[in-house]
C-alpha cells in the first residue's frame, strides 16, 4: 500500500511548543476576578486579551490584560473586534513593550466556542496562549491552566486544534512584596507600617529557628527518623553566615551602629531647626 | 411634559427601564450584573443611554436598597452625576498640560417633579468629610505594576471608584502614558483617557474619577504641580484624592503607598491666592497643615480572596520579608541624605530672600519717618512764614511704594519635603537598628 507523504496526520510544530512555560503576574488573576465580578448579567464567562512579551528562554511572561465584551450563541461567538483594537491601542501607548501573548477566558478547561477564539487571537500573534481560570470554583478549588493550541492536519486540511496544556509559573513574587495578609482578606482596615512588618518578621524569624532547634533536639535523641536532605539543608544555611573573627564583626557592627545614631541625630537635629525656623518666622512677621 | 419613569423587574436583581423625557427616549439599565447581593448597596449604579448622543448616568453615591420602591428610585435618579461625552475635552488648554485632564461633569435633572429632592439630598449630605480611602487590592498591584516598571521616571495614572459617604472606594485604575511637551501628543492624551474611560466602562468599571495615583522618589512629591493638579480635580468632583507610591522604598519591604488631599483652610488660601504673612497667621496655618494623609483601608472581593488563599497556602517566609533583611540600607540613606541637603539648601535660599524682604522693609520705614520728620519741620516753618502747610503724604515718592512680600509657598513645601526625609532617615535608621542587634545575637549565638 502506497502512503503519500501528504495524506500523514500531522501535528503542528510541537517540538517549539515542549519547552514553552507560562509565567503570570498576579495582576492578571486579580483583574480577570474583578471582570468576571463585573460580568454583564446574560453573560456566563468573560474572555479577554493577555498581554506580555515571550523571553528569551521560552517562557511567556504574562504582565498584564484587560476583557473584551462577547457574545456566545451556541455555536456562534461574537467578539467585540473592535474594542480590542482600541483597548490594544490605549495599553501599547502607555507600554509599547507589552505586545498580545493570548488571551484569557473563565471556566475551567477548553469550550467548544475556544476554538474559534483562539483562532481569531493565532491572526493577532502567532502562537498565542490560552489561560482558563476556573471562577466557578467547579472542582473544589480555582484551577489556573494554560495551554497552546497544535494544528492538527491531514495533508493541508486543518482537522483541528488540539489543546495542549503547557506549566504555569504562579509564584507570585510581586504580591509577596505587597503582603499577602492585605490580599487575601476581603478587608484590612490598615496598611502595616514599617515597625510592625518588623516586629512580625522577627516573631516569624524566631519560629523557624525554634522549629529548627526542635528538629535537630528529636533527630538526636532519636524521636524523629533523620532525613538527609534536611540535614544537608541545615548545614547550608548554617554555613551561610559568614566567618569573621568577633573583633572584626564587632568593628563592622559598631562602625554601622554609628552610623546609623549619626544619621539619626542629624535627622533630630534638622526637625529641631525647621521647627525653631517657624517659630522666628511668624514671630519676624509681627509688625 | 411627558415624563416618567418605566421600571420593570426582570430577573433577580436586573432592572431595565425605558424613560421619556420630553420625547427623547432613554433606555436605562441597572446593576450591571453586580453578582453578590451585598455588593448592590455599594456599586448600584443606574446607566442611562441614550441612542442619539452619548450620555452615561452614574448613580455614584446613592445607596441603595433593594426595598426602595420605584418612587425613591426617581429620586436617585435626579441625584445622579451625568458624564456628558458629546464634547470631547478641549486638548489645548495650557493649565492642563502638566499631567491631567478631567472629565467634566454636570447634573441634570431628568425629572421636574424630583427637583425638591435633589434640594433635600443636596442639603442633607453637606460635606460629611472623607475620612477612609478604601482601595481595592487589583488597585494597589495596578498601581505598583505601573509605577515600578517606569521607574525611575515619574508616572501618574486616574483613579475610578465611587464616593460613598465618608469613605472613598477606588475600585480601578488606568495608567496614563507618559507624556512628551507636544501639543499633538497632547490631544491624543486626552482622547486616550476618554476613549479608555469608554472602554471601562462598557465592561461595567466604575466609571467616576476620584482623583489620580503617581510614583515618587524617596518622597519628593510636594510641590507646586501637584497642588495645581489637585486643585484642578477638586474642580471638578466633589471628593478627590491623590494616591502616592514610592517603588524605591518598597525594595525594603515596605508598602509606601499614602493617600493625600489639601487641607480645606490651604484650598481656601489658595483659591484666593491669599499667601502673605499676615493671612498665613490669621488661619494659623502652618507647613504641617497643607497635606493631609488620609488612613488606607484595601479591601478585595469575595472571588480573589479565594483565588489567593488557594494560590498561596501560608509560606513561613516571603520575598517581603527577604526585603525587610536586607542589611545594606546604605545606598537608600545616602540618597535621601543628598536630596536632604539639596532641600535644605533651597530653604537657605528662600530664609535669604525673606529676610532680605523684612531688611528693606525696616530700611524702607526708617526712610518714610525720615522724610515725615523732614516735611514736619517744613510745614513748622512755613506755619511760622504765614504759608499753607504741604500735605504729610506723598504717593509718588518710591519710598512710599510697597515692597511685595516673596511668596511663601516654596518654603512651605521645601519645609514639608524636609520633614518627610527625615521621617524616612528616622524609619529606616530604626529598622537597621533592628537588624543589626538581630545579625549581632544570630552571630553571638
Amino acid at each position: 500500500m502506497a502512503v503519500s507523504e501528504r495524506t500523514v496526520l500531522q501535528f503542528g510544530p510541537s517540538s517549539a511548543t515542549a519547552s514553552l512555560t507560562a509565567k503570570v503576574n498576579p495582576l492578571v488573576i486579580f483583574n480577570i476576578c474583578d471582570c468576571f465580578v463585573r460580568r454583564p448579567d446574560q453573560a456566563e464567562r468573560v474572555i479577554g486579551t493577555l498581554l506580555g512579551s515571550v523571553l528569551p528562554d521560552g517562557t511567556v511572561d504574562i504582565r498584564n490584560s484587560y476583557v473584551v465584551p462577547h457574545n456566545e450563541f451556541s455555536d456562534q461567538v461574537a467578539l467585540d473586534i473592535e474594542y480590542h483594537h482600541t483597548m490594544l491601542k490605549s495599553h501599547l501607548k502607555v507600554n509599547p513593550q507589552e505586545a498580545i501573548v493570548g488571551w484569557f477566558s473563565t471556566g475551567l478547561g477548553v469550550t467548544g466556542g475556544s476554538a474559534l477564539i483562539h483562532e481569531f487571537y493565532s491572526r493577532e500573534v502567532s502562537n498565542p496562549v490560552h489561560l482558563t481560570v476556573d471562577t466557578s470554583f467547579g472542582s473544589g478549588e480555582g484551577t489556573i491552566k494554560a495551554y497552546v493550541s497544535v494544528n492538527l492536519s491531514l495533508g493541508d486540511r486543518p482537522l483541528a486544534a488540539q489543546f495542549q496544556e503547557i506549566p504555569v509559573d504562579l509564584r507570585m513574587i510581586e504580591a509577596e512584596r505587597v503582603g499577602f495578609d492585605i490580599l487575601k482578606t476581603t478587608a484590612v482596615d490598615k496598611l502595616p507600617s514599617d515597625m510592625e512588618g518588623m516586629e512580625v518578621l522577627m516573631e516569624r524569624l524566631l519560629c523557624l529557628i525554634n522549629d529548627v532547634y526542635k528538629y535537630v533536639d528529636d533527630v538526636v535523641e532519636g524521636r524523629v527518623a533523620p532525613d538527609n536532605c534536611i540535614g544537608i539543608l541545615i548545614s547550608e544555611s548554617v554555613a551561610s553566615l559568614p566567618k569573621l573573627s568577633p573583633p572584626v564583626f564587632d568593628k563592622l557592627i559598631n562602625d554601622n551602629l554609628q552610623d546609623q545614631l549619626l544619621l539619626v541625630y542629624l535627622s533630630s537635629i534638622t526637625r529641631t531647626q525647621l521647627s525653631l525656623a517657624e517659630k522666628l518666622n511668624t514671630a519676624a512677621q509681627l509688625p | 411634559m411627558g415624563s416618567h419613569v418605566n421600571i420593570m423587574e426582570s430577573h433577580g436583581n436586573i432592572m431595565e427601564s425605558v424613560m421619556e423625557v420630553m420625547g427623547t427616549s432613554w433606555n436605562v439599565s441597572l446593576g450591571h450584573g453586580i453578582m453578590e447581593r451585598k455588593s448592590w448597596q455599594h456599586h448600584g449604579k443606574l446607566h442611562v443611554k441614550s441612542w442619539g448622543t452619548s450620555w452615561n448616568v452614574n448613580l455614584g453615591h446613592g445607596i441603595m436598597k433593594e426595598s426602595h420602591t420605584v418612587k425613591s428610585w426617581k429620586g436617585y435618579f435626579t441625584h445622579s452625576l451625568v458624564e456628558n461625552l458629546s464634547p470631547p475635552l478641549n486638548p489645548k488648554r495650557k493649565e492642563e498640560k502638566r499631567r491631567v485632564r478631567v472629565d467634566k461633569f454636570l447634573i441634570i435633572m431628568a425629572n421636574t417633579m424630583a427637583r425638591s429632592f435633589l434640594q433635600a439630598v443636596a442639603t442633607e449630605e453637606v460635606a460629611t468629610p472623607l475620612r477612609v480611602v478604601q482601595i481595592e487590592g487589583l488597585v494597589i498591584l495596578k498601581i505598583i505594576k505601573h509605577c515600578k516598571e517606569f521607574s525611575p521616571a515619574l508616572v501618574t495614572g486616574q483613579l475610578l471608584g465611587l464616593d460613598v459617604g465618608s469613605v472613598l472606594e477606588v475600585t480601578n485604575c488606568f495608567p496614563f502614558p507618559i507624556q512628551e511637551e507636544d501639543e499633538e501628543i497632547e490631544a491624543d492624551g486626552a482622547n486616550y483617557q476618554l476613549e479608555m474611560m469608554r472602554c471601562l466602562r462598557e465592561v461595567n468599571v466604575d466609571n467616576n474619577t476620584v482623583g489620580w495615583y503617581q510614583s515618587t522618589m524617596l518622597g519628593c512629591f510636594q510641590t507646586v504641580e501637584l497642588i495645581e493638579t489637585f486643585m484642578n480635580y477638586q474642580e471638578n468632583i466633589r471628593r478627590c484624592v491623590c494616591i502616592i507610591y514610592d517603588p524605591s522604598r518598597s525594595n525594603q519591604g515596605a508598602l509606601a503607598l499614602k493617600a493625600l488631599k489639601l487641607s480645606d483652610s490651604f484650598m481656601d488660601l489658595y483659591r484666593n491666592n491669599n499667601f502673605t504673612g499676615e493671612k498665613l497667621r490669621e488661619k494659623n496655618l502652618s507647613w504641617v497643615d497643607i497635606f493631609e494623609e488620609i488612613p488606607i483601608k484595601v479591601s478585595n472581593s469575595a472571588l480573589i480572596s479565594a483565588f489567593m488563599t488557594e494560590l498561596e497556602p501560608d509560606t513561613p517566609v516571603t520575598q517581603g520579608d527577604y526585603d525587610r533583611l536586607q542589611l545594606s540600607t546604605n545606598p537608600f540613606l545616602e540618597r535621601n541624605m543628598e536630596f536632604l541637603i539639596e532641600c535644605m539648601d533651597d530653604l537657605s535660599m528662600e530664609q535669604q530672600k525673606f529676610q532680605f524682604y523684612y531688611r528693606s522693609q525696616s530700611r524702607q520705614q526708617a526712610q518714610q519717618q525720615a522724610w515725615l520728620q523732614k516735611r514736619r519741620d517744613e510745614n513748622k516753618a512755613r506755619k511760622a512764614a504765614g504759608e499753607e502747610p504741604l500735605p504729610e503724604e506723598d504717593p509718588a515718592n518710591p519710598i512710599f511704594k510697597p515692597i511685595p512680600e516673596p511668596p511663601r509657598l516654596e518654603s512651605f513645601l521645601i519645609t514639608n519635603r524636609i520633614a518627610n526625609y527625615c521621617n524616612q532617615i528616622n524609619g529606616v535608621t530604626g529598622q537597621s537598628f533592628n537588624r543589626l542587634y538581630l545579625t549581632k545575637a544570630l552571630h553571638d549565638n
